[in-house]
């Protein structure tokens, strides 16, 4: 190797996990906030989402009042509070992200632990949501808006037990690019909801 | 030369990397807010869709709800995960996600109503 592409190798604070140079060219990916493998991974699960709701929006079409029928039956209060929840553990990240960039690690944790509180809180309620659901005799197969109510909000709700996964990981190993990585799938989860839950809940 | 060009690209990184040191937490807690305060307006708006408000509004009714969803993904895409104008195209991309998503929405209600006798 010559000194040249010595001294371009980046600074990295201890324990952050290097990116060598034939992963560096990422397209612009590397650019972004995490790792640039979570924005592939993330850009996908944006356009299936974006799939679903769309699809939502285009079989609502064929059957406007059945839609409507069927909505009055969800929870909107439990789902905008879900939001509310969502949106708090999404500052939460925010704030883990800003104390281990001050080499804060312990404050770091403390935020990330913040965080997953308030994912188990969403899962607790979507919970309770489909378990009013199956006690009421609504079921998967029940009518075609609950298919797909089921289908979008069930694969939501994994994305956040997944989250809380990587959540509690990075909390074990909170280094600068783990905790971006993290909080950037994390707010994917987030903007995900606060798509999902108009669309599925509000929109007559 | 190099090694200069170099430093400064890892600054932006850097910048672009943490995303939050360069938005303060005041801010981010005024984006919180903001989304917190847009979400209750929309759900106030979906409850009362049970009766004519939310009619008589019709497809003011669903852009507004829409809009505001669309909303809170761009502060969070923004000011959450740090996706500034050094984001360059990606940014771009988002922001088409949304609009494909708020469009799309909004074109199956007007042909919803379109179709209502």
């Amino acid at each position: 190797m010559m000194q040249g592409d010595i001294q371009k190798q980046p600074v990295l604070s201890p324990g952050d996990t290097e990116i060598s140079d034939d992963e560096a060219s990422w397209g612009g990916l590397e650019h972004l906030p995490g790792h640039p493998i979570m924005w592939v991974l993330i850009l996908s699960e944006l356009v299936v989402f974006g799939a679903f709701l769309l699809v939502f929006s285009a079989v609502r079409i064929g059957d406007p009042a059945g839609f409507a029928q069927d909505q009055l039956q969800l929870d909107r209060l439990a789902g905008g509070i879900n939001t509310l929840v969502l949106l708090t553990s999404g500052l939460f990240a925010v704030l883990a992200t800003k104390a281990i960039n001050e080499d804060n690690r312990s404050g770091c944790r403390l935020w990330l632990l913040a965080t997953s509180i308030f994912g188990v809180i969403f899962l607790v309620i979507k919970l309770m949501e489909y378990t009013a659901k199956f006690d009421a005799g609504i079921g998967l197969e029940s009518t075609t808006f609950f298919t797909l109510y089921f289908l979008i909000t069930g694969f939501h709700a994994l994305h956040v037990v997944l989250g809380l996964g990587i959540l509690g990981v990075v909390a074990i190993w909170p280094s600068r690019i783990n905790v971006a990585t993290a909080a950037a799938f994390w707010h994917m989860v987030d903007m995900v909801w606060v798509l999902v839950f108009p669309v599925i809940y509000l929109v007559r | 030369m190099a090694a200069q060009e170099t430093c400064s690209e890892l600054d932006e990184n850097d910048a672009v990397m943490s995303g939050t040191t360069e938005t303060s937490s005041r801010i981010v807690v005024r984006v919180w807010l903001a989304a917190s305060a847009i979400t209750i307006l929309s759900l106030v708006l979906g409850l009362t869709g049970d009766g004519a408000v939310q009619q008589s509004l019709g497809l003011i009714s669903v852009g507004f709800i829409m809009a505001v969803g669309c909303c809170k993904a761009w502060l969070i895409l923004r000011f959450y995960l740090g996706l500034g104008p050094a984001a360059g195209s990606w940014r771009g991309l988002f922001m088409a996600f949304l609009i494909v998503i708020l469009v799309g929405v909004f074109a199956s209600q007007g042909i919803i109503v379109l179709m209502m006798p």
